[in-house]
């Protein structure tokens, strides 16, 4: 927490090379936040920028209370929120559809390629959860964010995070269950199947 | 042991052990449980599997001409200054005065609570925010006669004090603050308070309802208690803010059944776009709303006792209560009165004045 606030220190004072030093360190993970949110690509981009214009000219808001990730992603899913209520949801054009479901519309086109199965599917089953399940998987699973954390980031109970990762979880795991479950978990998913029919 | 459906009961457990989110006693007792139940097993290993194959999604590094973009576009913005944590405390010069005007004013609200209404009064000047400054709770003939300025606004551009939502959040470095405060209102753009030595404490909505919870004060007196995400008013039984841009009508968040001590985010309408429209007419008094304890609109729902009364009529839900305003058009619309958009955040002198401006409008 002290080096997050010694870097918003600086990005305040006007150093030019903090703040990008902050664009690298979360540039990534606001953009695939917003993506989560927005699917028109123009927009997503246009709302990255305006999160991170907006975390800039607050950065003097952050005290160091928490950690800097747990800021920028609670500013950026105010954001996204606010994007969401400004525009109902739009229809993607279809080149744009293709283009996101092309490994090519990612920049790293040999880590798409060799992209497991299991591994697209979870891609497409995170992409079915609501927009409350998805960022807190996010939060949690992809970037790491404690309970806690999370809690901070979403302005929401600790409890609440806790609820709604595992129906998120159990979520993912129903639209998953014949790859995940493999060999043995099928057993059991057959075994709960067949408990169920007897009296 | 034959795999059964109550595992599905311990899963959230499961998960919280998983991320190593439970305490050392909880993760003996499923270590325990999992050494025996073939069917916790199972679903331990599938979360894990779930939670292997989220965190080897590839996240796509920033699209380098959005990061030029972007690197471009902060070029001519400044930074906003951090503002300061603490509200600012008026000299000790102030603080005698304040007791003694304090004091006149309690004992002149007290003889005033009795006196008979007076009709003849200005309602301008009794619907000012002077004028309710010495309670918050029902608009007796009594505080709508009181026009003396005893209690009113801090007369000293020294005495007031602004903070700003962000300010309010408190780290764990610093003790919460808690004011008592003396008057509660709001307008179009924010909510403004009284403490009890007079000073003044202004919380901008930004088009946004979120900026303060509301819970019910424990020992009966309104309160505002600096906290993370937002500021906490505590309210009495009757406690109310005064709508300062209609005058005669007021917001009482919390109906007197409410009771819980845990801070929910209430609006006396679901969104931001409905508060902007909403209808208030003189003698108007909308208690409850929607609340949450969550920020999302999507999670406000009506908050069970709530209603709205005009005059002697009561409107039970908010359906009713726009019946009536369907048909009569006569309503007043909220707007600026404490012109709190119209100065920068910190600038307390612009501020002071403005607000003394309004005040005696």
């Amino acid at each position: 927490v002290r080096d997050d606030l010694r870097l918003a220190r600086r990005i305040q004072g006007g150093d030019p090379r903090a703040f990008e030093e902050f664009l690298d360190s979360y540039g990534a993970r606001v953009q695939y936040l917003v993506r989560r949110t927005v699917e028109n690509r123009t927009d997503a981009e246009d709302l990255t920028q305006e999160i991170f214009v907006h975390l800039y000219r607050n950065i003097g808001s952050y005290r160091g209370d928490a950690a800097l990730a747990t800021w920028v992603y609670r500013v950026a899913l105010n954001q996204c929120a606010k994007h969401a209520q400004k525009r109902p949801p739009q229809n993607v054009a279809l080149e744009e559809q293709n283009e996101q479901a092309s490994p090519d519309w990612r920049s790293n086109p040999e880590q798409a390629a060799v992209k497991s199965e299991l591994s697209e599917r979870v891609h497409d089953a995170l992409e079915q959860l609501s927009p409350l399940h998805k960022e807190v998987v996010v939060l949690h699973e992809l970037y790491g964010l404690t309970y806690q954390e999370c809690a901070q980031a979403l302005q929401v109970p600790i409890g609440t995070v806790k609820s709604r990762l595992f129906n998120a979880i159990r979520r993912l795991r129903d639209g998953l269950s014949e790859y995940v479950l493999g060999d043995a978990g099928g057993g059991v998913l057959r075994v709960e199947a067949a408990a169920e029919k007897t009296p | 042991m034959t795999p059964t459906r109550h595992s599905q009961s311990r899963q959230p457990m499961l998960k919280s052990f998983l991320d190593r989110e439970l305490p050392l006693w909880r993760q003996l007792a499923v270590r325990l449980h999992l050494a025996r139940c073939a069917s916790c097993r199972e679903d331990l290993r599938a979360m894990r599997q779930i939670g292997d194959e989220l965190r080897g999604q590839a996240i796509d590094p920033l699209d380098p001409k959005l990061k030029t973009r972007i690197l471009a576009s902060v070029q001519e913005i400044t930074p906003v200054p951090t503002p300061p944590m603490h509200i600012r405390r008026p000299v000790l010069i102030w603080v005698g005065g304040a007791a003694a005007l304090l004091l006149l004013a309690s004992v002149t609200a007290s003889r005033m609570r009795f006196a008979p209404m007076s009709l003849s009064g200005s309602s301008r000047a009794a619907d000012s925010p002077a004028a309710m400054s010495n309670s918050v709770s029902e608009p007796t003939p009594a505080s709508r006669s009181f026009t003396g300025s005893a209690a009113s606004e801090p007369q000293n551009r020294s005495q007031a004090a602004l903070i700003a939502p962000r300010d309010a959040v408190v780290g764990r470095s610093e003790a919460k603050q808690k004011v008592a405060l003396r008057r509660a209102g709001f307008d179009i753009d924010g909510y403004r308070f009284v403490t009890l030595s007079g000073q003044r404490i202004d919380i901008p909505f930004k088009a946004n309802l979120n900026s303060l919870r509301f819970a019910r004060a424990e020992d009966g007196r309104m309160t505002l208690t600096q906290a993370f995400p937002s500021p906490i008013l505590s309210l009495g039984p009757a406690d109310a803010l005064q709508n300062d841009a209609v005058p005669g009508s007021r917001w009482q968040p919390l109906p007197a059944s409410f009771s819980s001590l845990r801070p929910l985010y209430v609006r006396p309408v679901a969104d931001w776009t409905q508060f902007t429209a909403l209808r208030w007419y003189p003698n108007m008094t909308l208690v409850g709303g929607f609340a949450s304890p969550e920020s999302n609109d999507a999670s406000f729902v009506w908050l069970s006792g709530s209603y709205v009364r005009i005059g002697q009529t009561l409107y039970p839900d908010f359906a009713a209560y726009r019946a009536y305003a369907d048909v009569h058009p006569d309503a007043v619309y909220l707007r600026p009165i404490y012109q709190l958009s119209a100065a920068p955040i910190l600038d307390a002198a612009k501020r002071s004045g403005s607000a003394h401006g309004a005040s005696h409008r």
